[in-house]
């Protein structure tokens, strides 16, 4: 990829807050969007996570060697699905630099998918993180995961994403009304994951019939 | 030779102008490029709603200006045409909102 003096960076912020250039951004980044992959990864995620809970601390199998795979399977089939699907349809197009509230929430998962991997590569040595760990990590996580999703609501100006961010919110309040602590950590990822996961795949389906796929890129597989 | 200077003073923020990013295509593309950081030919058309040979005529009417610049890049072996509004269109898209304010703001009604 070249490198230009483009300006990167340098838009006069008196231009993000005008009305007319807040518009054409939202515009641009809810096109991107309305694929619903962002609903999809995150419905995925803590599916992922509610599913560690009901094998590992519910049915006595030990996925702690296993946890740290999930994140990063989360990462590839959302970018393959992007890829091969969205970018051949609607075009591909780089955000500006994210707010420090979005930055701080990648730092966030950055951290929690590293600290996934490490307990990852000491279970695969026979030890086992503490057991309390586990479902503060995954409190976290969720939580996370609702005001990422409350962000780009507000960025995109997409009301599922609140609503989303809304369910997460109304999961874990109803967890921590449940006396087991792992049954209401099973409700709390299980509940907002499975709608997640089933509204972004309703949406990604919806996006592939309003968008079909474009004659050149036919001729660019055959080619 | 330089365009004659209006004799109503009142004309002049109208003789300021960019025509360049006054014809609304390409005030469109500006305005997108200028919202996000880099955008590829397709992503563009799509928003704008412009056809294939449109865009790529305005396009080059704003590469020429200097106001965007075009870069080429491989993914996966596959050739993407990225687009990219340059410090200078943005500079002349800020100064072209100033002079629309300033002769709308002297327009009757």
């Amino acid at each position: 990829m070249s490198v230009t003096d483009s300006g990167r960076g340098d838009l006069d912020n008196r231009d993000l807050q005008s009305p007319a250039a807040a518009d054409l951004q939202r515009r641009a980044y809810r096109a991107l969007n309305e694929d619903g992959l962002v609903d999809f990864s995150v419905g995925l995620g803590l599916s992922f996570a509610a599913l560690y809970i009901g094998l590992d601390r519910l049915a006595g199998v030990d996925m702690a060697a296993w946890s740290g795979f999930f994140p990063i399977l989360v990462v590839l089939v959302s970018r393959g699905l992007r890829k091969r699907f969205v970018y051949p349809r609607i075009g591909y197009a780089r955000v500006r630099s994210a707010s420090p509230a979005i930055l701080l929430m990648a730092t966030l998962t950055l951290l929690l998918v590293a600290g996934l991997v490490v307990m990852t590569i000491y279970a695969r040595r026979g030890l086992r993180p503490p057991a309390a760990l586990i479902p503060w990590m995954l409190r976290v996580f969720a939580l996370a995961g609702a005001w990422t999703l409350a962000l780009m609501g507000r960025r995109t100006g997409l009301v599922r994403f609140n609503i989303h961010a809304a369910v997460i919110l109304v999961a874990a309040l109803a967890s921590a009304a449940v006396r087991n602590t792992d049954y209401g950590l099973l409700l709390m990822l299980g509940l907002p994951g499975l709608a997640l996961l089933v509204t972004g795949l309703v949406c990604f389906f919806l996006f592939l019939r309003r968008h079909p796929k474009p004659i050149s890129e036919a001729t660019h597989a055959t080619s | 030779m330089p365009p004659p200077e209006p004799e109503n003073q009142d004309l002049q923020p109208l003789a300021e102008i960019d025509r360049v990013i006054h014809e609304p295509a390409r005030l469109a593309i500006l305005g997108l490029l200028v919202s996000v950081e880099s955008a590829d030919f397709l992503f563009v058309q799509n928003q704008t709603g412009l056809t294939g040979g449109n865009l790529s005529s305005h396009m080059t009417r704003l590469e020429e200006a200097g106001y965007v610049e075009v870069t080429k890049e491989f993914v996966d072996r596959i050739p993407r045409t990225l687009l990219r509004a340059t410090k200078k269109g943005r500079a002349a898209l800020r100064q072209y909102k100033r002079n629309m304010q300033k002769v709308l703001n002297g327009l009757p009604g």
